[in-house]
């Protein structure tokens, strides 16, 4: 911790700061501390505090926010916060922010198999999705398909099976995806294949690049940390990554091949200062495969999305975003020399958590309601909202038209959205941005001082921090430290109701059927000359998006690419550490 | 051929470990039965790549029929007494295999230290049909030690990048090995490790490589006399060993061959000039020693409070400055002696 | 106790969290990894002869795994073996596991030290 973050957590006066020699400041500082001791300190002598007030990233709250603070965080208007739009971005990454529209209502799911998957998109469209993320399920993302060995009973289970092109042409059927704002996919550690499945739909439907947008998640290195669903070791993971960007770069400049995630790693324990360092720190990584094959960072950067992440402190939730988008625009300024507004502007995308409980789950609707509230008042760019039941099971039509209602309800209704950044300038908000900010810094110096990315990975460091900071938040929650509603305040037991989400017993069966139609109905000879440019692709370290393109129109099958590339690079060996 | 009783030997090695009901019986028919393998141990820093090595070796041996099992030692919390086993999973090839039973092993606080245990475990290994034991421990403190006791063989396995060599020889990393492997071979630096490691054995050893006939170039210069049982010396007529050191890349399985041999050949040695034969009877040695020290244990514990044997007021000594433990120790025995005749007269 | 991850789900942070409580509650503790098989776990199991299996679930998906394992240990005269569930399990689900032969199942959100308590339990009744 620097300088900053020890005057601004001292409870009593803080040090004189000869910096701003302002007398107003100082007025108010000596008023604050005797407000203090007088007021403060006598009320509580008598009622003591109820516990003691901490953040889930271990900063401490005080009772009370002055223009001291800001003064003592060094806060500066036009360096510090500038103008929604303009250079840093704190207080947006547009200048009209949502007065011209709101962020972008966006809906993650899938589930089954493609056909009935469909049907759940065409109801979300209609209940105003602006964004449609499909949600694979695991051997997909994981590089099988749904007849190999690995996938038992996994087929359609926490998303939907995309084997083949065809699942797509299946999934999307009917619906016009140049209509919609954005469609995409996670595809972590399969980049490649859903950039070439979406490139091809789009070549099906005669549409031009321009005239649809493509999102992929396509951040492999938070995987093997975080939420594992790694194939192959980090470092050629990485590289296949950022081929995506590399390859719209040059052909679809207006698509986004990739979101860095901060959203597993703090989930996993990581508290999401740490987690945001850890993402800026692939986020390097990627840039700097791209900057090597002689791409420029003004080319790269405005193709590239962070995910940002905190679900336990409300203001931590708006300081985060405001600090983040500061910190991209000074590094890619000062570290890159990025010239353009657009490689400086970081778009965020946001996924509306809180403490979700397995008990009493509506509950969980307030919560995830709040959760979201505080990513719009930091500025999101593209919103998506956890159901009250996603902890459970794959969230239900009910819930999930729940979810999208309450983003509308935050968009739309109780003024929200009516003035940009209407946080900013918050004595409490911005002394928080500002040692936010100063946190993550000081945990980027620490995973570069480690040796950068794919060190953390190997070294197992990013695991020890995953697991001891999600150890910390079991004891906080197990000694009452983090009150949880119905976990440790009026404790529920924990249940998971019947009415859970379930696949039909013979989706595995019938995927598996469909599977082995569309290898009889092809063209095996194109689909063999693809896969040899796969390899050839493997052993000269050319762009994998071209062959894979190819592969994917010749209805070659995810797990028939990515056993290619098994053979290639070889597997990631799960760690054991914990 | 057949196949191994797993259940049999876990059980048989949880009794050991535990000192369970049954231990006994297990273990004195084990050493009835004198039914010596050879035990290989594998030791050297973390991060030198020893699972995989041990994975490589195991199946090596089986692949040639032996019944192997793997005894890979992680060190127990001091604090907690808790104790994470994760090596089993890094060996990927051998864990499975139809002739290779892997069991991990917490250092715990035993009686006697973690060789004891280990000692008596390889004797109930031997007992139970096994052909050779792999020993796997972290070269750093206490297990280092166990290993050179409990092995026949001992291989120290390093690799490039770790940094301070000096630091290992003032370990006494440098004094253990029978032989010595530099693992991920490929990594720059490595040549420079294996030259480090020769440097160093130059100091001691003359000669080449492995077997030295007597009366040769000159004789090893030893600082500890333990290695010159172990290693022999040029004036005596049996010749001496010089470990050899030999690159290997165990992720790749390269190289595993030749240590194989090399561990072979060591053990060959070591039993045409007896001094296999010697390491196994300071080896029983001290594990009567060991006995003898957790028997006299149990008889002064159950003797305290008859007669003069009273360990409360020895520790009332003690804490009021009368006495050391040392001191008390001696007394202890004096007393329990006395009671011993006392109550035979 | 040996801690087991098997099928595709990623997820292991559950999985570690318990281990290093119980590690830190003074136990020998294996974590196998992701993506194990329930022939890697079962032959774990009896080669540590550990006292209890713990299988970390986070969808319906993994309910035929347990099964399997469960089925594994009683053909290897391991009945002896306790095997428990935790992670996201719906209510009627859990009378068919413990049918089958899963001893407890641990939801998501229990307390560390009731996991604890319960495997020293199960410790103890092996060794007396």
């Amino acid at each position: 911790m620097n300088q900053r973050l020890d005057a601004n957590s001292t409870q009593g006066l803080p040090a004189e700061d000869p910096a701003t020699g302002r007398v107003g400041d100082e007025r108010i500082r000596a008023e604050a501390a005797r407000w203090e001791k007088d007021a403060y300190r006598a009320e509580t002598e008598i009622h003591p505090e109820r516990r003691s007030f901490v953040t889930d990233i271990g900063l401490k709250v005080n009772p009370l926010y002055t223009p001291a603070d800001l003064a003592d965080a060094g806060h500066d208007y036009l360096s510090d916060l500038g103008f929604p739009g303009e250079y840093p971005f704190t207080r947006g990454e547009r200048a009209a922010m949502y007065r011209t529209e709101p962020f972008v209502i966006s809906a993650y799911s899938g589930f089954g198999e493609a056909s009935e998957c469909n049907g759940r998109f065409r109801k979300l469209l209609d209940w105003g999705a602006e964004q449609i993320l499909v949600a694979l399920d695991l051997p997909t993302q994981c590089g099988y398909d749904s007849d190999h060995e690995m996938a038992t009973a996994e087929v359609g289970q926490v998303g939907v099976a995309l084997s083949t092109l065809a699942d797509m042409e299946a999934l999307f059927d009917g619906i016009s995806i140049d209509k919609v704002k954005r469609i995409g996919t996670l595809g972590n550690s399969i980049g490649p294949i859903v950039l070439a499945m979406f490139a091809a739909l789009g070549e099906r439907r005669g549409l031009k690049a321009s005239e649809f947008t493509v999102n992929l998640q396509n951040d492999p290195l938070k995987e093997y940390i975080a939420r594992g669903t790694q194939i192959l070791p980090a470092k050629p993971a990485a590289k296949l990554a950022s081929d995506c960007v590399a390859w719209c770069v040059d052909h679809e400049p207006g698509w986004s091949p990739m979101t860095v995630c901060v959203n597993h790693l703090n989930a996993g324990g990581a508290g999401s200062s740490r987690a945001t360092a850890i993402a800026l720190a692939n986020a390097i990584h990627y840039i700097g495969l791209l900057l090597e094959k002689g791409y420029t960072i003004d080319q790269v950067a405005p193709l590239l999305h962070m995910f940002a992440d905190e679900r336990h402190d409300f203001f931590v939730i708006i300081a985060n975003l405001r600090a983040l988008r500061r910190i991209w625009a000074r590094m890619m300024k000062e570290r890159y020399g990025a010239t353009l507004r657009e490689a400086m502007a970081l778009r965020t995308t946001v996924y509306g958590h809180g403490q979700e409980a397995l008990g009493e789950p509506l509950n969980n609707i307030a919560r995830t309601a709040f959760g979201t509230l505080g990513y719009v008042l930091g500025g999101a760019s593209y919103v998506y909202i956890a159901s009250y039941d996603e902890a459970v099971s794959t969230p239900t039509e009910d819930s999930i038209r729940t979810a999208l209602r309450t983003e509308e309800i935050i968009a739309h209704e109780h003024g929200f959205t009516d003035t940009i950044d209407p946080l900013g300038g918050s004595y409490f908000v911005e002394s928080l941005t500002n040692r936010i900010e100063a946190q993550i810094l000081d945990a980027l110096r620490e995973v570069e001082e480690a040796g950068g990315a794919l060190r953390v990975i190997d070294a197992g460091l990013g695991r020890r921090w995953m697991t001891e900071g999600a150890l910390r938040r079991q004891r906080a929650i197990d000694s009452g430290d983090r009150p949880w509603v119905t976990v440790n305040l009026w404790p529920q037991k924990p249940h998971v109701p019947n009415t859970a989400f379930r696949i039909h017993p013979d989706n595995e069966r019938r995927q598996a059927e469909r599977l082995r139609q569309v290898r009889a109905a092809r063209d095996e000879q194109r689909v063999r000359r693809a896969l040899a440019g796969i390899d050839e692709a493997c052993r000269t370290g050319a762009n994998m998006v071209p062959p894979t393109l190819e592969a994917v129109k010749a209805y070659a099958s995810v797990g028939e690419i990515a056993e290619r590339w098994r053979r290639h690079y070889g597997v990631f060996s799960p760690s054991t550490d914990f | 051929m057949e196949a191994l009783d797993i259940r049999r030997t876990a059980r048989a090695i949880s009794a050991v470990e535990n000192h369970a009901g049954g231990a006994g019986e297990i273990v004195r028919k084990a050493y009835r039965a004198a039914r010596y393998v050879p035990v290989v141990g594998v030791t050297g820093p973390p991060g030198a790549g020893k699972s995989t090595l041990v994975d490589r070796l195991a199946v090596h041996w089986a692949d040639r029929g032996e019944k192997v099992a793997v005894l890979a030692v992680d060190p127990t919390s001091p604090f907690t007494g808790g104790a994470v086993l994760g090596d089993r999973f890094r060996m990927e090839r051998a864990t499975g295999h139809p002739l290779v039973f892997v069991r991990s092993l917490a250092s715990r606080g035993q009686l006697g230290g973690l060789s004891g245990t280990a000692t008596d475990i390889v004797m109930v290994l031997g007992d139970l049909g096994f052909d050779r034991v792999l020993l796997e421990t972290v070269g750093a403190g206490q297990t280092d030690v166990a290993v050179g006791m409990v092995a026949d063989a001992v291989m120290v396995v390093t690799v490039p990048g770790l940094g301070d060599h000096i630091q290992a020889a003032k370990a006494g990393i440098l004094e253990i090995g029978d032989l010595y492997a530099v693992n991920k071979s490929d990594l720059a630096g490595a040549t420079a490790v294996a030259g480090h490691l020769e440097a160093n054995l130059d100091l001691v050893y003359p000669g080449s490589a492995g077997r030295n006939a007597p009366h040769g170039s000159g004789t090893p210069q030893y600082g500890n006399p333990t290695l010159r049982r172990r290693h022999g010396d040029a004036t005596d007529a049996l010749g001496f060993w010089r470990p050899p050191v030999l690159m290997a890349r165990a992720r790749e399985g390269g190289g595993i061959d030749a240590l194989a041999d090399a561990t072979e050949d060591f053990l060959a040695w070591s039993r045409e000039t007896a001094r296999y034969d010697d390491r196994v009877a300071e080896r029983l040695r001290f594990q009567i020693l060991r006995a003898t020290q957790g028997r006299l244990m149990e008889l002064c514990l159950a003797a305290d409070g008859e007669g003069d044997v009273d360990l409360v007021s020895l520790a009332g000594e003690i804490a009021s400055g009368a006495v050391s433990p040392d001191e008390a120790a001696e007394r202890l025995i004096e007393q329990w002696v006395r009671r011993a005749s006392n109550r035979d007269a | 106790m040996l801690v087991a991850k098997v099928g595709l789900d990623g997820h292991d942070v559950g999985a570690r969290v318990v281990a290093r409580g119980l590690l830190d509650a003074g136990m020998e503790v294996i974590y196998t990894g992701l993506r194990r098989t329930p022939e890697q776990v079962v032959r774990a199991a009896l080669e540590e002869d550990v006292d209890v299996i713990g299988v970390s679930i986070l969808s319906g998906a993994h309910l035929a795994h347990l099964l399997k394992i469960r089925r594994l240990l009683d053909e290897q005269g391991a009945a002896d073996i306790r095997l428990i569930a935790g992670g996201v399990i719906p209510q009627e689900d859990i009378p068919s596991l413990e049918q089958a032969g899963v001893s407890r199942v641990f939801l998501s959100g229990t307390p560390i030290s009731e996991i604890a308590d319960y495997v020293a339990a199960q410790a103890a009744r092996k060794v007396s």
